[in-house]
């Protein structure tokens, strides 16, 4: 097999930018979501426009058993991917009283954390095992770095994401493998569209390329758009009783 | 409204008339189940229809950009299948390469397959036999109906639905994926020739004459008096049979900073703009072009449209039978400099048979079009009275660039109306896909 890129949670907007950037440097691509028949979709226009070869595989962040069964999928390749980049995440369309929504909560707990977590539980040992290194990328966001009154039971699964990437990162480091978090701000998607001043979102296509980029780098941490870095930092250094007095939602 | 609708200003290439909406751009697939979709909308592709076909004001516009999935491409047949938000440009990407080339296009690459089909459009070699408009040559086309439902249809399969959708202006259901027969060619090298025309006699009979050339559009002089007038150039063109390598070059577009005061829109810059093209085009042999140079000449500005002012602008496009043509575009022409009225672009072509769609507006005749800035205030009042004279001369206004036209006069134009109401009624009966063109029509 030639050089890999596995990409879980493919068919959103930016994971499709990914694949696009990677199946255009040559990459075979490993696509995984939920929905099979929208992946097929994604990997022929690429393979129709650009030559790229992919393996649709089905996986839903949401179960256990199909956690396992994808990965041992992936796992009978000789080699693992050269890039493994976690773009699935989940946030309710509806956040009001998010807190007190069991189902929602389940789901953005998995979605967010668990099933990543889960998932690398089946390639740690042959990481560790692994003389080729290996990029993992976290998509994760700003949400996490620090809670909010609309939206915390999300921003707790991706701050759980983000202290776990950091614990892989330290783990993985001698073996020569990278870990990148990437923090989104806002992305001109559909979470976003209509709602968000443009000048603070960014696109898809441009949030790929800094990606790719910083995984050429073998940078840790990256803020998308990059001036979030400065916003978030003065979010983090407000003292607690001043922040929960804020009108921020 | 739920997440993913905005409300916006729009409106579609003419930036006249415009209408507030609710935008919603879906992602996938998923989003356009029924209980994700408005109880009223309308697609939009591109946008680039002139008038009001591709919004809905006070109700909801579904923009299919993301639709943008090549689904198949077969290099040895030539069929591409799609999803309706990918453009022509797009489609030539892939083809190209392999020899194959859109059989009809229109003026620009910019806009999308599925709405080439829902304007049936034409191009330059609409007379041509066995070209036709884009509906001739889509092998078929999935739809979405008012009910979530999603059917195929072809000229086999549900047939009434087919062609009712074929320049259906998207008030059938919205063009979810659709299957094309692309044409082969050998060369991404045009050969060019332009004439130039004394008058509209000499116009006429140059544009009769059976020639070598599959591609043949006419520029007129619209401020040509007495025995000028009419007077322009045509220009031909066909695809080189020179065996060689091809590969798409993408369309470099630059952008005016701004529209131009609508103050610049007088007699003397049409003048200057009508003679200066006049000035700059003479006899010509063959010359060589290229594709994109050849058929998609205003695509290297992407906002062209700016040159109309602030206001926007009207484009009358007209196909009238043979037998009236002349009479009515010297009519036309005639009425416009008595009127003080002045079109910056002029064009004329020959059309050939019907595709069959029920509101497809390509007829055996002449096609002729004008653009009238709405920064002149008789440009609306104008054309309605040249609507008169067309009723006369049995001819009929494009939809895909019509703006103003009243309901009565659009029922005399289309005598497939009553057909297609009935269809639409069968397939939509609570009128859930409606445009502000299809309410100002009374198609609803």
């Amino acid at each position: 097999m030639s050089e890999s890129i596995m990409i879980i949670g493919s068919t959103s907007l930016l994971a499709q930018q990914l694949a696009k950037t990677y199946a255009i440097k040559g990459y075979h691509l490993l696509l995984l979501a939920r929905d099979g028949s929208e992946v097929g979709k994604i990997g022929e226009d690429l393979k129709i426009r650009h030559n790229a070869t992919y393996t649709n595989i089905a996986c839903d962040l949401t179960s256990i058993e199909s956690i396992a069964e994808s990965s041992h999928k992936i796992l009978e390749y000789d080699e693992l991917p050269r890039t493994i980049i976690f773009v699935a995440g989940y946030i309710p369309e509806e956040l009001d009283k998010i807190g007190e929504n069991q189902e929602e909560i389940h789901k953005m707990t998995f979605t967010n954390y668990l099933g990543p977590a889960l998932f690398l539980s089946y390639f740690l040992p042959k990481l560790r095992n692994s003389t080729n290194p290996v990029n993992i990328v976290f998509v994760s966001s700003v949400a996490a770095d620090r809670g909010r009154k609309s939206n915390y039971p999300y921003g707790a699964a991706k701050n759980a994401l983000n202290t776990y990437a950091q614990g892989l990162r330290a783990l993985l480091h001698p073996y020569g493998h990278c870990v990148l978090t990437v923090k989104m701000g806002y992305m001109n998607t559909r979470l976003a569209y209509g709602k968000i001043p443009l000048v603070l979102a960014c696109s898809p296509k441009y949030a790929a390329l800094k990606i790719s980029q910083a995984v050429e780098s073998k940078k840790f941490i990256i803020y998308l758009p990059g001036f979030w870095r400065l916003i978030m930092i003065a979010l983090r250094s407000l003292p607690e009783r001043v922040f929960i007095k804020l009108p921020i939602p | 409204m739920h997440l993913g609708f905005v409300n916006k200003k729009i409106s579609g290439w003419g930036r006249y008339p415009r209408g507030s909406t609710s935008v919603f751009r879906p992602e996938r697939s998923a989003d356009y189940a029924s209980k994700n979709l408005p109880k009223k909308m309308i697609a939009r592709g591109s946008g680039l229809s002139y008038g009001d076909g591709s919004f809905a004001s006070n109700s909801a516009t579904i923009s299919t950009k993301l639709l943008n999935k090549i689904l198949a491409f077969d290099p040895i047949n030539g069929t591409i299948s799609c999803q309706s938000g990918v453009t022509l440009e797009e489609i030539i990407e892939v083809s190209l390469s392999h020899g194959w080339f859109l059989p009809v296009t229109p003026g620009t690459a910019r806009v999308t397959a599925g709405g080439c089909a829902a304007c049936d459009v034409h191009g330059k070699n609409h007379h041509v036999q066995g070209i036709g408009s884009f509906g001739n040559h889509i092998r078929s086309l999935q739809l979405l109906l008012a009910n979530g439902d999603t059917v195929l249809c072809s000229k086999n399969e549900n047939t009434d639905i087919f062609f009712a959708t074929i320049g259906g202006m998207g008030l059938t259901g919205i063009i979810m994926d659709l299957t094309i027969q692309l044409t082969q060619i050998s060369s991404t090298a045009m050969c060019v020739q332009n004439r130039k025309v004394n008058n509209l006699e000499e116009m006429f009979s140059i544009l009769e004459e059976e020639h070598e050339y599959s591609h043949c559009v006419a520029w007129l002089d619209s401020n040509a008096k007495g025995k000028n007038l009419g007077r322009g150039v045509v220009m031909f063109g066909e695809h080189s049979r020179i065996r060689q390598p091809m590969k798409w070059q993408p369309i470099i577009r630059r952008s005016l900073p701004f529209s131009v005061p609508s103050i610049m829109l007088n007699k003397l810059t049409s003048y200057a703009f009508n003679s200066a093209v006049e000035f700059s085009s003479r006899n010509q042999n063959a010359t060589q072009s290229n594709l994109a140079n050849f058929f998609y000449p205003l695509d290297t500005i992407s906002n062209w449209n700016l040159l109309y002012g602030r206001l926007g602008f009207v484009e009358y496009q007209v196909v009238v039978p043979e037998v009236t043509a002349y009479q009515f575009i010297e009519y036309v022409i005639t009425e416009m400099q008595k009127r003080n009225l002045y079109s910056f672009l002029t064009s004329m072509k020959r059309m050939g048979p019907a595709s069959g769609g029920l509101l497809s507006f390509p007829m055996p005749g002449y096609s002729f079009s004008i653009d009238l800035p709405m920064a002149d205030k008789n440009t609306i009042s104008f054309l309605d009275s040249m609507d008169e004279k067309l009723l006369e001369s049995k001819g009929r206004v494009y939809l895909a660039k019509d703006a103003r036209l009243k309901a009565g006069v659009f029922n005399e134009m289309y005598p497939s109306v009553q057909q297609f109401l009935s269809i639409k009624k069968k397939i939509d009966p609570d009128n859930r896909f409606s445009s502000d063109l299809s309410v100002r029509l009374g198609l609803d």
